[in-house]
C-alpha cells in the first residue's frame, strides 16, 4: 500500500482538506488514523472481518461528519468515539449484546487483573476476546475509555446496574483466564 | 489498570490493505446517491405540483360542466335527510297504509304498496306508494327532481284551469272530463 506522508500538517489542516473533499487530504487522514482506529475495532469485534468491516464503516462516518467537528476536544477522541459507537452498532445489529441484571457477589481487584499488561497487546487482545460480547463491550468502555457506568448505561440501552454487573462478571471471568494462562504463569514465574 | 489501559488505548495495528479502497468506494456511492436523490426530488416536486394542479382543474371543469349533477346530487342528499326526519301535517297524508306516522315516511312508502291520501275534498284515497315521488315531486318543499317538479306544476296549472274537477264515482264527470281534454287538445293543435 502506497503511504502518502506529510508531517508538515497538522489535524486543522487535513480536517479542512478532507470538509472540501479532497481525495489526497482524505488519504492522509487514514493514513494518520487508519492502524489506531483498527486497533480500538480490534478490541470491540469478534475477529478481524469484523474489525475490518466497522473500520470501513466508521470511516465513511467520518468523512461524512467531519464538517460537523467543532475543535472543542481532541479530534483524535472524535475519532474514537465514532468507532466505539460504530463497534456498539454492529453488534447492537447482530443482537450480541446480552443483557445481565443478576450482579456478581464475587469481587474482584484490580490487580487481580492488571497483571495483564505484562504481556504483549496481541497476547492481551485475545484473552480479552475470550470474553462474551457484552463482557468484553463493557470491559473496554470502562476499563479501556473511561466511560462511566451511568454512559455505558446510555449508550448501550442498560441500565447501570446491569453495566456493572458485566463489568464485575467480566473481570471474574478475566482472572479465571489468567490463572489459568500458561503465558501468564511464565511471566510469573 | 491504568498501565493496561495506556497498553490497549494506543494499541494500534496497519489496516488491512483492501480497506481504503472500500472505503472511497463507499464515499462514492454516499455521493452518487445522495446527489441522484436529489435530482429525483429536484423533478418530482414539479410534477407532483404539475399533476395535483391537472386533477383539481380537471375536478373543477367536470364540475362547471354539469352543474345539474351537483345539484341534484345536493338536493338529493338534503331530500332524503329531510324525509328521514319528515314532521309536516302532510306526513299523515303520505303515511303508509299501516297508518303509522311515526315511522319515518320513506320507510313507510318502502314497506308499503300502497298509500293513502287525502283528496281535494279531504277524505283519504289509497293509491301506488310508486306514485309517493310524484306527489312529494308536487311540493316545492323538495327540489330533489327538478324535471318532475316542472312536469308536476305543468300538470297542477292545467288541473286549475279546468272549470270542473272531475270524480270518478260520477259518469257525467268523466264525460266532462273527456269533453275537456277534447277541447285542450284541439286548442293546443
Amino acid at each position: 500500500m502506497s503511504q502518502l506522508r506529510n508531517d508538515n500538517l497538522n489535524d486543522n489542516d487535513l480536517i479542512e482538506g478532507c470538509v472540501r473533499n479532497d481525495r489526497h487530504f482524505q488519504r492522509l487522514l487514514y493514513d494518520k488514523y487508519s492502524a489506531k482506529m483498527h486497533g480500538v475495532c480490534l478490541r470491540y469485534t469478534e475477529d478481524g472481518d469484523d474489525a475490518k468491516d466497522v473500520l470501513q464503516e466508521g470511516f465513511i462516518k467520518v468523512f461524512k461528519n467531519l464538517s460537523k467537528f467543532r475543535s472543542e476536544g481532541s479530534f483524535e477522541g472524535w475519532l474514537r468515539r465514532i468507532f466505539v459507537n460504530t463497534s456498539i452498532e454492529h453488534y447492537r445489529k447482530r443482537k450480541y449484546l446480552t443483557r445481565v441484571t443478576n450482579h456478581s457477589d464475587e469481587q474482584i481487584e484490580d490487580e487481580d487483573i492488571n497483571v495483564l499488561h505484562r504481556l504483549a497487546e496481541r497476547d492481551i487482545l485475545a484473552i480479552i476476546n475470550q470474553l462474551s460480547p457484552g463482557y468484553k463491550t463493557v470491559f473496554n468502555l470502562h476499563v479501556i475509555e473511561g466511560y462511566s457506568h451511568k454512559e455505558i448505561a446510555e449508550l448501550l440501552g442498560i441500565n447501570e446496574g446491569t453495566s456493572k454487573s458485566q463489568l464485575a462478571r467480566a473481570k471474574s471471568v478475566l482472572k479465571k483466564i489468567i490463572e489459568t494462562s500458561q503465558v501468564l504463569k511464565k511471566e510469573n514465574g | 489498570m491504568d498501565k493496561l489501559k495506556d497498553k490497549l488505548l494506543n494499541y494500534a495495528v496497519e489496516a488491512p490493505d483492501d480497506s481504503w479502497d472500500t472505503i472511497m468506494h463507499g464515499i462514492n456511492n454516499t455521493t452518487s446517491s445522495n446527489s441522484s436523490s436529489r435530482k429525483i426530488s429536484r423533478y418530482f416536486l414539479p410534477i407532483a405540483a404539475a399533476l395535483v394542479i391537472i386533477i383539481f382543474g380537471a375536478i373543477f371543469f367536470i364540475n362547471k360542466r354539469n352543474p345539474a349533477m351537483q345539484i341534484a346530487k345536493t338536493n338529493t342528499n338534503s331530500l332524503e335527510k329531510n324525509m328521514a326526519t319528515f314532521s309536516s301535517p302532510d306526513k299523515n297524508i303520505l303515511a303508509g297504509s299501516n297508518d303509522n306516522p311515526s315511522k319515518p315516511i320513506r320507510e313507510n312508502i318502502n314497506n308499503a304498496k300502497y298509500i293513502t291520501i287525502a283528496n281535494v275534498d279531504g277524505n283519504p284515497v289509497k293509491i301506488s306508494s310508486k306514485a309517493a315521488s310524484l306527489i312529494v315531486s308536487s311540493d316545492n318543499q323538495y327540489p330533489g327532481r327538478t324535471v318532475w317538479n316542472a312536469k308536476v306544476n305543468k300538470w297542477k296549472a292545467r288541473m286549475l284551469a279546468n272549470p270542473v274537477t272531475p270524480t270518478t264515482s260520477n259518469f257525467l264527470d268523466i264525460a266532462d272530463l273527456t269533453e275537456a281534454l277534447t277541447d285542450r287538445n284541439n286548442s293546443d293543435n
